[in-house]
């Protein structure tokens, strides 16, 4: 019997509920390993993913409308900005769900990556911060580390791509679908897979053997 | 302690722990991926293969192969709608020699060692199943397990192996690979892993340790719940090829500091340089699947020349087990020096 319909869909979802929050009690936080990055290998450090999921303070249409005009305004500031980067492979902007989202791939450090964003478009990002939740202290470029450390919170929790790189320490192999329902009760957002069309090269690579100099 | 590789009598022990997995089953065919069916074809390296192989599969246009389909079970009733690992065996001849590239479905093996094997064949060993009754599947939603389905067989290795897996950290990636490993709708429509790590050195001098892969086309396509009869997959092959030939891409990732080498437990970051080396075209049934489906050998160490020998202990291990198996089955080209 599958629990659905206006009935029993909503006292499954509640069941459910009530399980993963015993569960996540009585297990404590999670041991979920994100995707390692950073490591001996070149490579290991090229084509990195960041997915910045900032709620909105305001998800109302007219919200969602400052959201977009903020961006707008600044978008030749941010893709210049980007540009002076040198190691960004894209990046995107969207609305979703009530979310405003940077979605990038680059070279490098993160760390390095959003310090570089202070130094090229900090007030971009200044201006940004005044229409999200929570938001860290600004001017950014007087407050890096609390800077830094708020988009690394926002980072969308990056999952491996084998489940005993995402749990190396598993005792019970039985137990890896309950690991993985309690990884997603602690991370609401979550990048599930990233495809590479060409793995291993960096921005810079690429720039220069298209010939569109770097 | 770990057997040396090479101890003569291995390969034998290897082989035999293999049939014991399959009770009942006549020593008549191969231990595992008894049921199959051959092929015949060309491959045709990519413009760059030979920036990054001195190989001649690598430097000839055309190299004209013999390939075999697989189902992976020893079971010697083919059963083509079994959750089962898939293997597609590729013999490339060159003037210089014929490599045998075996792949299978499953991106990384279970064990490091002979030894490690031979443990591992013993979990395997299908014990009889149990009734699953209500309350174990309501008790494993109330752990937030997947329940247990009803055991479609009177015995299962199933939880010999979860054992294996809950002992052995190592054999985690395979198993659980094993485990969720798709059932595809054709054999053209899978993706095949070599496993081992192998070395090639480019006309720069630079030698690479490298790991092979073939990509279908036409893309991969699990079957889901999809019933594709017992000869399913040798029904659609004979279709297919009848109509059109197949094809696969080769694609080769390239080691980075720091992967392991001699390792085929453990698989590397998916961001690592992969370059397609060439493509496959599987043009024909062959005619004669006596000779060309069953006899046939295929043995993991036939290596071209240019291709090095992986590092690791399995590969050396296969090498006995697949002569032994060639010999006992009285297979063509058993020696691994006489190539077929």
């Amino acid at each position: 019997m599958k629990w659905q319909g206006p009935i029993l869909g909503p006292i499954r979802k509640a069941f459910q509920t009530v399980l993963t929050n015993y569960w996540a009690w009585r297990e404590g936080p999670t041991t979920a390993h994100a995707v390692q990055v950073g490591g001996l290998a070149p490579s290991d450090s090229l084509q990195v993913p960041m997915n910045l999921v900032m709620p909105l303070r305001d998800t109302t249409a007219v919200g969602r409308a400052n959201a977009m005009a903020a961006i707008g305004a600044s978008i030749q500031e941010l893709f210049v900005g980007l540009d002076n980067v040198g190691t960004v492979h894209f990046a995107r902007f969207d609305i979703v769900d009530g979310n405003l989202c940077m979605m990038s791939i680059f070279d490098g450090d993160p760390r390095g990556y959003i310090r570089d964003f202070i130094a090229l478009f900090g007030n971009v990002f200044d201006a940004l911060m005044e229409i999200v939740v929570d938001p860290p202290t600004t001017p950014c470029e007087e407050h890096v580390d609390e800077f830094l450390d708020w988009i690394m919170a926002h980072d969308a929790f990056q999952i491996p791509g084998a489940i005993t790189e995402e749990f190396p320490g598993l005792k019970r192999v039985a137990n890896a679908p309950r690991d993985l329902v309690l990884a997603m009760h602690e991370q609401p957002n979550v990048q599930l897979g990233i495809y590479r069309g060409y793995p291993g090269f960096s921005a810079a690579q690429v720039r220069d053997r298209l010939g569109v100099g770097w | 302690m770990d057997r040396t590789i090479d101890d003569q009598s291995l390969g034998a022990e290897l082989v035999a722990k293999i049939r014991d997995d399959f009770p009942g089953q006549p020593h008549t065919g191969r231990p595992i991926h008894t049921c199959g069916i051959g092929a015949e074809g060309f491959f045709q390296p990519s413009p760059v293969a030979r920036r990054y192989s001195n190989s001649p599969v690598f430097n000839t246009a055309r190299t004209n192969v013999a390939i075999r389909f697989s189902n992976g079970s020893g079971d010697h009733e083919e059963n083509d709608n079994a959750a089962d690992v898939h293997g597609m065996a590729v013999k490339l001849h060159v003037d210089e020699g014929v490599w045998d590239l075996v792949g299978m479905t499953l991106a990384e093996f279970f064990v490091r060692t002979p030894g490690q094997f031979i443990d591992f064949t013993e979990h395997a060993i299908p014990q009889p199943t149990k009734r699953v009754h209500w309350w174990d599947r309501w008790w494993a939603k109330l752990n937030l397990r997947l329940p247990p389905q009803q055991p479609a067989t009177p015995t299962s290795a199933t939880d010999g192996l979860m054992n294996f897996a809950n002992r052995h950290s190592y054999a985690r990636a395979g198993i659980l690979g094993d485990a969720m490993l798709y059932r595809p709708v054709s054999w053209v429509r899978a993706q095949y892993h070599t496993i081992h790590v192998f070395g090639i050195t480019g006309p720069d001098g630079v030698r690479r340790r490298v790991r092979f892969r073939w990509d279908p086309v036409i893309g991969i396509r699990p079957a889901g719940d999809l019933d594709i009869g017992a000869d399913g997959l040798r029904t659609d092959l004979r279709a297919r090829l009848a109509d059109a030939p197949a094809s696969f891409q080769l694609r080769m990732t390239v080691a980075e500091a720091g992967d392991p080498i001699d390792d085929p437990t453990v698989g590397w970051p998916e961001w690592r340089h992969t370059v397609v080396m060439g493509t496959l075209w599987v043009t024909a049934i062959a005619a004669d699947q006596e000779r060309d489906g069953e006899a046939i050998s295929f043995n993991p160490a036939r290596l071209a020349p240019g291709i090095d020998p992986p590092l690791d202990h399995i590969f050396a291990a296969r090498r006995a087990a697949y002569a032994v198996s060639c010999a006992e089955r009285g297979g063509l080209g058993c020696p691994v020096k006489d190539a077929p």
